[in-house]
This record gives C-alpha cells, sequence and structure tokens, in this order.
C-alpha cells in the first residue's frame, strides 16, 4: 500500500510537470507565432506565410496597428446612384452619400444602432481602397508613381465590393422606396484634409479625387432600421479629372 | 547547498507558485465587464440583426459560407441556411452572455460564449473593431481560467469562498492567466512598435490627422485639440510612450496602478472623442488582469474603511443637526404593532438603519406603558399605524407611511409614488390590504396572529 501511494505521488508529479512543460511550450510556440504574423513582412515570415496563415487565421487574427505607422490624411466617402426600370425604359436616379449620413447618425447618437452600419461600410471601403494599389484592374505605375485609375471594373475585390455594394442598395431602397433597382453605380470620394500645417485653413479647400466603380447588378436587401430617408442627401456628381494619384 | 538542492528547491516554489490560481479576482471581474460589454453590443444592434447578421443582409449565407470555407473557420451560423435557425442561434447567443456575466455555471458558459460570440463575429467580419479583435481572444484563453469565482452565481450558490483548485486547473488557470498578460503585452507592443516607424507619430502630428478624420471626429470639442501645437504634440507621444512602456512595467508591481490610471485616461478620451465606445470598455475591462488579488483586497479593505469612516461621520453630523432646534418641528411620533414580524422588519429596522436625523421616535403600542395618540383607540391602531407630528398632526395609514418616508432622506425617491398612489385613491386601501395580512405575509415562527397578534402585552 505504501508503495502504491509513494508510485502515485511520483506519478502525479510526472504529470504535473510534464502538463506545466507542456502548457508552457505550448504559449511559447503560439505567441511567437501569432507575433510573427503580427509584425512586418521578414524572410522569416515570407519562408513560414503558409503555416502562420493557417494557424493564425481566423480564430486567433489580429492587428493592432491603430493608425500606425501612418494615419489616413483623408475621408473617403462611398456614393452611390441606381437605374430603376421604368415605364419608358430606365432612369437613373441621383448620386446619394451614402458614408456621412451614417457618421452623422453616430455623431448624433453614440448608442444607436447605426454603429455597426457605419463600422461594416467604414471597414469594407478602407479595405477595397488598401487593396487598389495590388491590383493591375484598379491602378498603373507611371514613372516610379503609382496611380488609380478614374473607372474601375466591378470584379475587383469581390468581398468588399459584395458590402460595400449591399449597403448602398438598402440605402437608396430607404431613400426610393418602392423601387426596384436594375443596376447600381458605386463611386469613392477622397476629402484630403489640409496638413497640420494648414489646418486653420477653410474646409473648401480640401483637395477631392474621385473613383468611379462600373454599373454592376443589383438585388435586394434586406434595409437596415432606424433612420429616416431624409438624412440621406444628393452627392455632387463626381468629376473623373484623369487619373488620381494613390493617396 | 548542492547545485540539485538548489535546483530541486526552485522546482519545489515554482510548483507551489503554480498550484495555487492567481489573479482570480481580475479574471472575475474582466469577466463580468466582457459579458456587460457583449449584452450592451446585443441590446444596442439587435434591431439591426436582420441586416447586418441576416441571411438576406449584407453577406447572404451562400457568400458567407465560402468566406468561412476560404478562411478554413467553423461558425454555428454556418450550420443551416434557415433565417429562423440563424434567429435561435443569435437569440442563444444572448441567453449565454447572460449566464457567463451572472457567472451561472462558469465553466460551462465560458466555452460557450466563445463559440457564440465567435460565431456572430465571424458572420459578419467587417462589423468588427480593435475592441472585437481582441474580447474574443480574450474569450479564447477565459475559457481555461477559473473566471467564476467572484462575482458569480457559482459561489453564490455554494455560499462560501473559493474552494481549494485541484494542481491541474490552477496550473491551466495560471496558464490562461498568463497568456491574456503576454496578449496584452503584444498589442501594446506591437501597436507602439508600428508607431515609431510612421512619421507622423515621430514629428507628434498623428493625433490631428486621427482627430481630422470625419469617421473618428465625433465630439464638438475635437478641434481644441487639434488646433493647438501643443496639446497635439502631447497626446501623440505620451499615447506612443504609454505603449511602449506598458508591456515592459506591467510586470512589477509599483507602476501598474499607474498604467491603469493611463489605460483608463487613454480608453476614455477615445470613447468620447473618437466614438469608439466598446472598443474603450473592452480595453479598460482588460487593465483588470494586471493586478493581483492581495492588490485587489487591499483596496477593497481601504474603500470599505473609506466608506465607513465616511458613513460614521455622515452619521454623527446628522444626528447633531436633528438634534438641534431648528429640526425640532419635523419630529415624529409613531404607533405601530411591535409583535407583527412584517411591521419589525421594515419599521424597526429600516427606520433606525436609515432615519439619519434620528427625527423619527418609534413607540409599539403592543407595549402598554406607551401612551396612545389623543383620539386613537387601540382598535384603529390594530388596523393601521399612526403618526403625531411636532405640532399635533395625527396621520395615519398610508399618510404615516408617507410621513416616514419624508424624514428619511435615503428613501426620498419613493415619495413620488407612494404620493401618487394616495392621491389616486389607490393607497389607502393597498395600506389596509397589506395591513390586514401583516402577519401572513411574514410568519415569524415565535410568533403568530394567534399567539400574541390578537392579545396585548
Amino acid at each position: 500500500m505504501f508503495l502504491r501511494w509513494q508510485m502515485s505521488d511520483t506519478m502525479q508529479t510526472a504529470m504535473w510537470w510534464m502538463s506545466f512543460t507542456l502548457c508552457g511550450t505550448i504559449l511559447c510556440v503560439h505567441f511567437s507565432a501569432i507575433q510573427l504574423a503580427n509584425m512586418p513582412l521578414s524572410p522569416l515570415k515570407l519562408r513560414l506565410a503558409n503555416v502562420l496563415d493557417a494557424y493564425v487565421n481566423p480564430y486567433f487574427t489580429q492587428r493592432w496597428n491603430f493608425f500606425a505607422p501612418q494615419p489616413p490624411s483623408y475621408d473617403v466617402s462611398l456614393i452611390a446612384r441606381a437605374r430603376v426600370a421604368d415605364i419608358g425604359g430606365s432612369v437613373v436616379t441621383q448620386w446619394i452619400d451614402i458614408t456621412d449620413p451614417l457618421i452623422d447618425a453616430v455623431r448624433q447618437r453614440r448608442l444607436t444602432p447605426m454603429f455597426l452600419v457605419e463600422l461594416t461600410l467604414s471597414n469594407a471601403v478602407i479595405s477595397f481602397e488598401n487593396e487598389l494599389a495590388s491590383d493591375p484592374n484598379a491602378s498603373f505605375e507611371q514613372e516610379g508613381k503609382k496611380y488609380i485609375r478614374g473607372q474601375i471594373p466591378a470584379s475587383i475585390n469581390p468581398l468588399e465590393m459584395l458590402v460595400m455594394r449591399r449597403v448602398a442598395v438598402a440605402t437608396l431602397e430607404i431613400v426610393y422606396p418602392g423601387k426596384a433597382f436594375d443596376q447600381i453605380q458605386l463611386g469613392l470620394m477622397r476629402y484630403h484634409f489640409p496638413r497640420f500645417t494648414e489646418r486653420h485653413k477653410k474646409e473648401g479647400t480640401r483637395k477631392v479625387q474621385a473613383t468611379l466603380i462600373d454599373w454592376q447588378p443589383a438585388t435586394w436587401v434586406v434595409p437596415y432600421c432606424c433612420v429616416k430617408a431624409g438624412v440621406f442627401f444628393p452627392a455632387a456628381p463626381p468629376k473623373i479629372a484623369g487619373e488620381s494619384p494613390l493617396p | 547547498m548542492t547545485i540539485v538542492q538548489s535546483l530541486g528547491l526552485k522546482a519545489a516554489r515554482i510548483r507551489e507558485f503554480m498550484n495555487v490560481p492567481h489573479r482570480l479576482v481580475g479574471l472575475a471581474l474582466m469577466r463580468v465587464l466582457l459579458g456587460a460589454v457583449t449584452l450592451a453590443f446585443y441590446a444596442q444592434h439587435w434591431r439591426q440583426y436582420p441586416f447586418l447578421w441576416g441571411n438576406d443582409g449584407l453577406i447572404p449565407y451562400g457568400a458567407y459560407l465560402q468566406l468561412m470555407r476560404q478562411r478554413h473557420g467553423w461558425s454555428l451560423y454556418m450550420l443551416s441556411p434557415s433565417p429562423a435557425f440563424a434567429m435561435l442561434v443569435f437569440s442563444l447567443g444572448i441567453l449565454v452572455t447572460v449566464a457567463f456575466t451572472v457567472g451561472y455555471k462558469t465553466r460551462v458558459t465560458s466555452v460557450l460564449f466563445y463559440v457564440f460570440t465567435w460565431s456572430l463575429y465571424s458572420r459578419n467580419p467587417f462589423a468588427l473593431d480593435g475592441g472585437d479583435n481582441l474580447l474574443f481572444l480574450l474569450a479564447f484563453f477565459i475559457m481555461f481560467g477559473n473566471s467564476g469565482a467572484y462575482f458569480s452565481l457559482d459561489t453564490a450558490r455554494e455560499n462560501s469562498a473559493p474552494r481549494p483548485a485541484r494542481p491541474l486547473a490552477a496550473l491551466l488557470h495560471n496558464y490562461a492567466v498568463f497568456a491574456i498578460l503576454i496578449q496584452l503585452c503584444l498589442l501594446y507592443f506591437t501597436s507602439a512598435f508600428f508607431k515609431i516607424q510612421g512619421h507622423m507619430w515621430q514629428s507628434g502630428t498623428a493625433i490631428y490627422y486621427i482627430l481630422r478624420n470625419g469617421e473618428f471626429n465625433l465630439s464638438p470639442l475635437a478641434h481644441n485639440f487639434y488646433d493647438s501645437d501643443a496639446v497635439v504634440t502631447l497626446l501623440t507621444w505620451s499615447t506612443m510612450v504609454f505603449q511602449i512602456a506598458w508591456p515592459f512595467l506591467v510586470w512589477f508591481r509599483p507602476p501598474r496602478v499607474f498604467l491603469a490610471i493611463g489605460a483608463f485616461m487613454l480608453h476614455t478620451m477615445i470613447g468620447y472623442f473618437m466614438g469608439l465606445v466598446w472598443f474603450s470598455a473592452v480595453m479598460i475591462s482588460a487593465e483588470l488582469i494586471i493586478f493581483s488579488d492581495s492588490e485587489y483586497f487591499a483596496f477593497a479593505g481601504w474603500v470599505n474603511r473609506l466608506f465607513s469612516n465616511g458613513w460614521a461621520w455622515s452619521t454623527a453630523r446628522a444626528r447633531q443637526f436633528g438634534a438641534a432646534p431648528v429640526a425640532q418641528g419635523w419630529r415624529l411620533m409613531l404607533f405601530y404593532d411591535g409583535d407583527c414580524p412584517l411591521c419589525r422588519l421594515s419599521i424597526e429596522r429600516l427606520t433606525r438603519r436609515l432615519d439619519l436625523f434620528g427625527l423619527i421616535d418609534l413607540k409599539s403600542f403592543r407595549n402598554a406603558a406607551v401612551a396612545l395618540p389623543p383620539g386613537v383607540s387601540l382598535a384603529d391602531l390594530e388596523l393601521r399605524m399612526y403618526a403625531t407630528t411636532a405640532s399635533g398632526t395625527i396621520v395615519n395609514g398610508i399618510g404615516a407611511v408617507e410621513a416616514v418616508l419624508r424624514r428619511l432622506p435615503v428613501l426620498w425617491w419613493m415619495l413620488p409614488p407612494v404620493m401618487l398612489l394616495r392621491l389616486c385613491g389607490v393607497g389607502k386601501p393597498l395600506y389596509d390590504w397589506i395591513a390586514g395580512r401583516r402577519y401572513a405575509l411574514l410568519p415569524f415562527p415565535s410568533c403568530s396572529a394567534k399567539a400574541c397578534g390578537g392579545e396585548l402585552r
């Protein structure tokens, strides 16, 4: 009996130290992988890219840049218009600003149910913008400088495009109730705000860039709640003045 | 001492340390706050469910399935294309979050909380910010820890302090806590690492560009900050310094309180100026893990002493005021049934505790030595309680309740409904109904209506 107890105690100690070492090793490997994935591109990260991606995504995905290395120096607004089937053919609606009224709704009431609609659109637009530079259908290089095309196809960045399009369709359904949309066109307006040293200048001096996305089919989306059609306003028709330098 | 002995001693110390679960209070507080944040998130957006997470909303079911397969992910919302099923998962998620927050079967609900929260977040990955990202990472580690040791229904049901943990459970818990701390360190370190590379952060102007961004310029006061060179530079650099310092200082006891205050200030400002309310709430909740249990107990003791001293001081001043001639006009003599348990509970205990000014003089009419108010018989007092004011006015029933409440500032919030009940005529019959059943409503083993309620002592 005494011998068995001694054995059991030793076993327990061995089990404990094995667990201690195993947990510690798992933690070391886990956080090494996470941090390597978080850091900028390096030869090691490039070499382990597939392994890291398989381990980190989607359950441990993380991004802690928080406006680094550079915060954005411009606002991006999504604008949209739609083609509505009519008796005499089709009618095109006005351009409607989608982004700004959503931001205004959050500004007026921080805990509005519109918060996630605005966040979703903003994340989709930023992600879409970030991908443009690496897509040859959306950008090109000239004399060592990258440019975004004035008009781009609707097939690029399909997931972000899907989200932007569906937020826009839902908004146009609110603005034009009862209308069935055949097609929708999206546009991205970039409003550069003044440099820090020019911050006291008037808002009118802001530089504006526009990128139009080709017409694409519009399918019905369940509309979002808690907003009135009156908050949305027509946007100025975008002027495409050649190609826009990559901001 | 030989090297082997020294190593053996160190190993024993490590084992001793790891066999005791650490930071139970911090993890429990984190559970409560993260659960509350998630509940608020559900409450804020439940009306938006069909658009944000529904199958005909932003990401249709087919596209969602494709996205999850691409990412090799899994979620409860993948199980069926039925809108009713998705709604069921969403509703169950709310129930699980409630159970997790209040600490009901915490070991199980912490796993369910992770599964349901992750499922919801993955249903629309565009609806997430840094706070949600941190929340589901923390929820993953919380599954392995004992987050229900404090502030939970589990502990309340056991009606005792947390039970001593088994060695392997304690080991897992401590590693979970350690993982949360490492995760937070990586968050701050990565953020600082990228910031120090940016020229806007180096030049001290980054905060200006963030606050000028339409999406994050939500306060009318923001321009007061970015108009000033000094404020912009100070805020930009102090943010960087704080994020650089956090992962190194958090391991030492003395600077922790300053880190927590700094984090609270930084994230409160982010919440207010940039509108990232839930992000800030999650970041502040995460900070709670940095303090040890002994630090929390010391803090609780300090707060307790502060309150008891403050309470004793306020009571003494209030009694002084109550004894002053100016307050004499407010004195009240209350005649009640001293044999009725309900009356004793509500009048004796409550009034004695809350009568800060000492204005109410309690008289049990069951006591033969007590002189009854003029014109009031014992039969009247059997029906309802009576009160006489300093000016000689006699009120009874609901009027007496109102007179008592007027003299107890802590209960002034009850005055409007009581007055309303009296004015609309419901108060009197309601009072009489309760008074007539006062022995039945709260039975007292040593005294029933038969035994002493109907007889005078």
